[in-house]
């Protein structure tokens, strides 16, 4: 069984039986899934009835978690590292969330974010309080503490009453940024994520460390951490022209690890960031489950 | 802070135009793809329950989706996508949880369908020794007849991932297929 062309035809032919059409279960809630409200954010609903024998039979079933807690093994392998050593767990309080009875915590929270130019459901693992601040088909963010309403810098932590941290994916559609060095004024970020790197760290001047490839959503990615101390920094304008006025934009002098893939024929940019150093760190955990639970609904 | 939105587009609830023919687009598309999502879901998974939860939680990100599927005629490999992408999370899943029935549970359950099929042929047997990554390449290209490019389309992965993790599938195939315990 070494030769190539046996091994595929034996394949075609394994896979000519007959299989089951969909069940009646999966017909009727084929059309129930439309009475389902559109979520803009929150929980998206399971469906009503939906059949699954083996939930009445939970009674009966014991789950056995291995490695760790349901809730944090949830996106199996971690599609790429993770090189935050681990903090204690965040004594965030409940805001919004309902807290899960067995740890307190408030519970994960699923939400689809159907606004964005490139469409994706997500998940905010438990004990996340993280909430929506901005949403646009441009950007969407979520941050904890204040909110930024008064600063449409969703970011900056230079003008307060400031949000302590947070995570904001962005389209780089349109994107401009500063020149850190004071030479060529504002300029057009490129599209392409290893340009769009490139052009942010010269002549953006954003103090990124090493750039690594990842994968997110089964796609392939840049990752890097911006560690500001000592540079100039910047930020990243997602919409506007610039010649004018442009109010949606994210601050890039803050510690941050950010993401860049392509999504379709659209560039994404995804930031977890804080104030200090230490504030990432014990953000990472659960901002890097988030970021690991983002499923991309791209129609391309 | 935004609060959290939740518009209620229900067709039942408020009969706007729009709506129904959303309503019914959606279904229109749907109704012919779900067959085909159930096999694919059932072959990823080996497990029929499954399947239809996999298929059922596809359809809920499709519909909360639609809008942003410019082109109709598109759905089928868009919802494959999808489905694909519910059945890799749950086969990385597998990893880590395990469900275990405990003895009281009395009427053992009919053969499922998709573990019978599988196990009918040694080549299929083989699926359960891929990654989730590899799996999906083999079904795409063997049973619903993708080409490579296609596969590679649907999943936003390079040609060149694809004939990688073809090729991987086919060595450890093979390497299944030679060893004798591996046959069934």
């Amino acid at each position: 069984m070494n030769d190539q062309p046996e091994l595929e035809t034996l394949l075609e032919s394994a896979f000519r039986g007959v299989l089951p059409p969909a069940p009646a279960s999966l017909v009727a809630a084929l059309e129930d899934v439309p009475s389902q409200p559109l979520m803009r954010d929150g929980a998206p609903q399971r469906l009503a009835g939906r059949g699954r024998p083996w939930i009445g039979a939970l009674g009966v079933a014991a789950v056995v978690l291995i490695g760790g807690a349901l809730a944090l093994s949830i996106g199996g392998p971690r599609p790429f590292p993770v090189t935050t050593p681990p903090p204690s767990v965040p004594a965030r309080e409940a805001a919004s969330s309902p807290a899960d009875s067995s740890t307190g915590l408030p519970a994960p929270t699923s939400g689809a974010a159907t606004s964005f130019i490139a469409p994706f459901i997500y998940t905010h693992p438990a004990g996340s309080t993280m909430t929506l601040a901005i949403e646009k088909p441009e950007i969407i963010g979520w941050i904890n503490g204040p909110s930024p309403q008064s600063s449409p810098r969703y970011s900056d932590r230079q003008s307060g009453p400031d949000p302590a941290e947070g995570i904001v994916v962005v389209s780089a559609e349109q994107a401009w940024s500063h020149d850190g060095f004071g030479s060529t004024g504002r300029f057009a970020v490129r599209q392409a994520p290893t340009d769009l790197l490139a052009d942010l760290r010269d002549p953006g001047a954003v103090g990124f460390g090493e750039i690594s490839a990842v994968t997110l959503d089964g796609r392939p990615a840049l990752m890097a951490d911006i560690n500001p101390a000592g540079k100039g920094g910047s930020d990243l304008h997602v919409t506007g022209d610039m010649c004018c006025i442009s109010r949606d934009f994210i601050m890039l002098n803050v510690p941050s690890r950010v993401f860049v893939l392509e999504v379709g024929e659209v560039t994404i940019f995804i930031q977890v960031w804080a104030r200090t150093d230490d504030d990432l760190a014990a953000l990472m955990p659960a901002a890097t489950e988030f970021v690991e639970s983002i499923r991309f609904i791209d129609a391309s | 802070m935004m609060p959290t939105v939740v518009t209620d587009r229900s067709p039942a609830s408020s009969a706007h135009p729009a709506d129904t023919a959303r309503h019914d687009r959606f279904l229109a598309d749907a109704r012919p793809a779900l067959d085909r999502a159930y096999r694919l879901a059932g072959l990823l998974l080996s497990n029929a329950q499954e399947a239809e939860d996999a298929v059922q939680d596809a359809l809920v990100i499709a519909w909360q989706g639609f809008d942003g599927l410019r082109d109709g005629s598109k759905f089928g490999a868009w919802f494959d996508r999808i489905v694909v992408n519910g059945c890799r999370d749950r086969l990385r899943r597998r990893n880590t949880v395990r469900f275990i029935p405990m003895p009281a549970d009395a009427d053992p359950p009919a053969r499922d369908p998709f573990e019978a099929f599988l196990e009918r042929e040694a080549v299929l047997g083989g699926l359960d020794n891929l990654t989730a990554d590899e799996r999906i390449v083999v079904v795409l290209r063997y049973w619903a007849d993708l080409p490579l490019e296609a596969i590679g389309a649907r999943l936003d992965w390079p040609l060149g991932t694809v004939k990688s993790r073809l090729h991987r599938a086919h060595r450890r195939l093979r390497e299944s297929l030679n060893r004798p315990e591996g046959r069934r």
